[in-house]
């Protein structure tokens, strides 16, 4: 996979570090990293996004608990990253739960 | 309606005959909006029920398939990428059907919790319905009882019933939730008069809510290890 990338070039030249810069961000393929987002809605108890955040992903109480906090108060938050696929299936289990989820890439959440 | 409570390893509530009715026809509803907006869904899930696999093609075309129109039912099968039209099409024509049919699913399983096979789902102005049945009052009080690993599914559809009536109510924003739910208790004490469609509708989605937080308070003692006896 790492060889699918175009190689980092090294240069003292300064007009060269933009250039460089992109190079080493290319490492993290930001286009390749989704967001699944879970936002807030009038609807879903706070103890049911609890529990879905806990079941689902396994996250322990206390961050499950943290994130369904900031989903109500600030309106939305990230609940997972990863590749496309997968957070399509973590989407698909959000809406398969009731609760209100979408995806996006990464740099534009 | 007595909320769900642990007893002898499954999660047991106790509504009357007009509880479990309300609910269980505003599942009924439910699935039909499901069955409209979702194209050929009624086919599938017939054919699920009689092979138990749904259709090996599903999605395999490039056919766009819409998103349903009545708002409630978006609400259901929402935009998973509402700022990329090639995604959010492609997980609509991937996945919509199989998530309408889990819904449909669970909401059918709900319905049957509710009213038993020996009281059809009659009018709610009907007293002869549950004639001789094992209700052990006049108002049709009866256990709803579920095996925990079945909890999940009734919690989902509770769900999807609240959300629905949540759209038909205009409830938008957490004040909009809250102020219903005053109006509805203080008309259930007799001191407000609402339109009765309204009653009907935000007391089912009041009772939805009742239910289903005392059995997440059981599903989440269970998640945790915590629940004795379960």
């Amino acid at each position: 996979m790492i060889l699918d990338l175009p190689p980092v070039r090294v240069s003292t030249d300064p007009g060269a570090e933009a250039e460089g810069a992109g190079a080493t961000d290319l490492l993290a393929r930001p286009d390749d990293v989704w967001v699944t987002l879970v936002w807030n809605d009038p609807v879903n108890l706070m103890t049911y996004v609890a529990y879905v955040f806990e079941s689902y992903f396994g996250y322990p109480r206390h961050k499950a608990e943290q994130l369904m906090l900031r989903v109500h108060h600030e309106g939305r938050t990230v609940v997972s990253t990863g590749g496309r696929e997968h957070m399509e299936r973590d989407v698909q289990a959000m809406h398969e739960f009731g609760l209100w989820a979408t995806m996006q890439k990464a740099g534009d959440a | 309606m007595r909320p769900f409570e642990a007893v002898d390893g499954r999660f047991v509530a106790r509504l009357t005959r007009d509880e479990r009715f309300a609910i269980a026809q505003v599942a009924e509803q439910v699935v039909e909006l499901l069955e409209q907006e979702v194209d050929g869904l009624e086919e599938i899930a017939a054919a699920v029920a009689d092979d138990g696999l749904p259709p090996a093609l599903l999605g395999l075309d490039d056919t766009v398939v819409e998103a349903p129109t009545d708002p409630a039912v978006r609400r259901l099968l929402p935009n998973a990428a509402p700022t990329d039209q090639v995604v959010g099409e492609e997980f609509r024509r991937l996945t919509q059907t199989d998530l309408a049919l889990s819904k449909v699913g669970r909401l059918t399983a709900l319905c049957a919790a509710l009213v038993g096979d020996d009281e059809p789902l009659l009018d709610l102005e009907d007293d002869g319905a549950t004639d001789g049945v094992d209700a052990d009052d006049e108002l049709g009080s009866r256990d709803v009882a579920l095996e925990p690993a079945d909890a999940q599914s009734f919690a989902g559809a509770l769900t999807d019933v609240r959300l629905v009536l949540a759209e038909r109510l205009g409830i938008v924003t957490d004040d909009d939730s809250d102020r219903l739910s005053s109006a509805i208790e203080q008309a259930w004490q007799g001191r407000a008069d609402l339109d009765p469609r309204i009653e009907l509708l935000g007391s089912v989605f009041l009772l939805a809510g009742y239910l289903q937080e005392s059995l997440l308070d059981l599903m989440l003692a269970r998640l945790r290890g915590g629940a004795p006896g379960v």
